[in-house]
């Protein structure tokens, strides 16, 4: 079980590294990601809250995983599975990570 | 007292925890407590549970919650004694790193105790700009001399006298001098946070209540960064940020982030000697001689505690405001535990008006003299509440409106807009993404406006005349409006912003006495164990009065200053 599941996780870094590929098997990705409703178990596989917050450093202070206000910030309050369906930043800032860093 | 109020197997512990199970990797440092709804509708969600089996239940449709979701410390598991890595040994810790949290460790860390301060977040929770105070250093050299009496009789008619006399009665005599202790702490950082008396400006004068001055300001810091421009609400980040590092540099503070409190540890007596946390993803335990002081702050990041303690229509259509999510009850959870006493429910929430449908309407309402012009409709064009009352009342009213699917206008023509020609554009220049997201709508006429808006043909147009009779004659024949400070609609465009109620927090918690000391159910004291803040109850019912000036940031500071004060004595 444990073995499937690291399997899983290598295949679905395969899947997301390729954006190509990505696009080609949306649905599968989507299947993938079924059940997976939890943070704890994003992080399972995304690395932990802080690894993710040091993906997007580049973000500068407009980092959705590093705010001004604080972490640790569940991931299912912006997204859902492998989709992100919400920028709570921008409900109180105009999110423009490009030009305010 | 020794007995646990509560007593919820590890099997329901984990069905709640959903699918998940408690596959947690070593990167997460938060338990599972109660991440998601429970598979079973039969099955009581753990704060519901927390009451106990002589609960009386009030039948009331569950809402949807639908505010963020916070990480939970609180697990109401039994951990086991090989469980715990490592202890600490302190005299004071506190749980909690917001306002009362850390003015709590520096009073205790001031008078000469080891506090061991932990904090959830990797940042403590600062949304204000001003506090509540009476006779504190800056309103005595201004001359104010707040009417106590007056105030107090306001506090509690404002919460329909169902709290006791203790709490807010010392809040009214000791918020002075608690102030005073947090600007010596302001001045020993040296980084220039000022604090000066709140203008007083009677926002409420014909509601029957009276303007109280008893606030105080952070406005006028210079210390604050200078990109700070819309200063309410966002002061206190700094506020905070300031008093933290006071603390973390104070010789008798350890200051743990990113180290959420699980439960309290009590003895065979039923004292609170510590409390264990999860530090790097393992169980700690602090062992706190004198006391162990929750200030955890509410659970408006806790949808389950939501749904379990606040009525339904206070958060289903509401929106959110505060950005940190470290709220999530764990203080309310954990005193209840080992049997602390708990406002009664419902529970009061605290609450606002000019909210979009995701957060507040900021850019767009600074711009408009409309904040005060305005007239208030629902879908149908019609007025439901005065709209120069108080802004919880107004919040309410909206939620009145919203359970039966109508949503809240704030109706104002350009004439209301500001007068100032570059905010007059700034204005409509910002109407037009509102316009996009189809949260505002603007017309040529009320007629033309309530087709725009498909509401029932002739009311809004009515709504309009009858509002400018009620103008003329000087009198709201509907809701008693102050017709003084309205204004007639007679501009060349109408428009309608959508108006949702706003959730800033939860104010009601754990029952304290004067000294902040937690209480049973029995009203007894439980030795050891305070509570602050949102955390802390007994001094709101039914909503968060608004038209006080600040008792929620003032009873933070007040009560995190007073239980150090008193664990100090170990008592």
């Amino acid at each position: 079980m444990k073995l499937l599941k690291s399997l899983l996780c290598i295949s679905l870094f395969i899947a997301g590294s390729s954006i190509a590929l990505a696009k080609q098997s949306q649905s599968s990705l989507d299947q993938m990601h079924q059940g997976y409703t939890q943070a704890e178990q994003c992080l399972e596989c995304h690395g932990s809250y802080e690894e993710n917050a040091a993906k997007t450093a580049e973000l500068g202070k407009w980092n959705p995983h590093n705010s001004i206000h604080g972490g640790y910030v569940d991931c299912t309050n912006c997204h859902e599975q492998n989709k992100l369906t919400k920028n709570y930043c921008s409900y109180c800032h105009e999110y423009k990570p490009d030009l305010k860093k | 007292m020794s007995k646990f109020k509560t007593d919820i197997s590890r099997r329901d512990f984990l069905k709640n925890a959903g699918t998940a199970g408690i596959a947690v990797g070593a990167a997460s440092v938060f338990g599972t407590a109660v991440a998601g709804e429970s598979k079973h509708l039969e099955d009581k969600s753990v704060y519901e549970k927390a009451f106990g089996d002589d609960v009386q239940q009030i039948y009331v449709k569950k809402g949807k919650s639908q505010g963020p979701k916070g990480p939970i410390g609180f697990e109401d598991r039994k951990i086991a004694k090989n469980e715990i890595t490592k202890e600490y040994n302190c005299d004071i810790a506190v749980v909690g790193g917001g306002m009362s949290g850390l003015i709590a460790a520096l009073k205790g860390a001031e008078d000469g105790a080891k506090v061991v301060l932990i904090e959830k977040m990797t940042e403590g929770r600062g949304a204000f700009e001003c506090f509540g105070a009476v006779d504190s250093r800056t309103q005595r050299e201004a001359g104010i001399k707040t009417d106590k009496a007056v105030l107090l009789g306001e506090m509690h008619r404002s919460a329909n006298y169902r709290i006791g006399p203790d709490v807010v009665r010392t809040y009214v005599e000791k918020s002075g001098e608690a102030s005073d202790f947090m600007e010596q702490m302001f001045e020993k950082a040296g980084t220039g946070v000022v604090i000066a008396p709140m203008p007083l400006r009677p926002k409420y004068p014909n509601t029957g209540a009276p303007v109280i001055d008893a606030e105080c300001m952070f406005y006028n810091t210079p210390g604050l960064p200078k990109d700070v421009r819309f200063r309410s609400g966002h002061v206190g980040l700094y506020i905070i940020q300031d008093l933290t590092k006071i603390a973390k540099k104070h010789p008798n503070i350890t200051a743990k982030y990113s180290t959420p409190a699980a439960q309290l540890v009590i003895d065979s007596s039923g004292r609170v000697t510590g409390v264990i946390a999860k530090e790097d993803g393992k169980y700690v335990k602090i062992n706190a001689k004198k006391g162990v002081i929750l200030a955890t702050g509410g659970y408006d990041a806790n949808p389950e505690m939501m749904k379990a303690y606040l009525r339904p229509e206070d958060y289903s259509s509401a929106s959110w405001w505060n950005p940190c999510w470290g709220t999530t009850g764990d203080g309310h959870m954990m005193g209840l535990k080992v049997g602390a006493a708990m406002d009664p429910v419902p529970h009061a929430v605290m609450n606002f008006t000019f909210g979009s449908p995701e957060s507040f309407h900021i850019p767009a309402v600074r711009t408009l003299r409309a904040m005060g012009l305005y007239a208030m409709v629902n879908d149908d064009g019609e007025r439901f509440v005065r709209e120069d009352t108080a802004f919880q009342f107004i919040s309410n009213a909206t939620n009145r409106q919203a359970s039966f699917g109508k949503q809240s206008w704030l109706l104002f023509d350009d004439t209301m807009i500001s007068k100032n020609k570059e905010t007059f554009d700034k204005a409509i220049a910002a109407f037009k993404v509102l316009k996009e997201k189809g949260w505002l709508f603007e017309a040529n006429s009320p007629s033309e406006l309530e087709k725009l808006m498909k509401m029932p043909k002739g009311n809004l147009v009515n709504t309009v005349k009858k509002f400018n009779a009620f103008k003329k004659d000087g009198k709201d024949q509907d809701f008693n409006r102050d017709m003084e400070f309205a204004k007639a609609f007679d501009g060349n465009k109408i428009y309608a912003l959508v108006c949702n109620s706003v959730i800033l927090a939860t104010v009601s918690g754990l029952i304290i006495d004067e000294h902040g000391r937690v209480l049973n159910t029995k009203g007894e004291v439980i030795k050891g164990l305070y509570a602050a803040g949102n955390a802390s109850g007994d001094f709101f019912s039914g909503n968060y009065p608004r038209h006080i000036p600040g008792t929620s940031m003032g009873r933070a500071i007040t009560f995190g200053y007073l239980s150090a004060k008193h664990a100090i004595t170990g008592v």
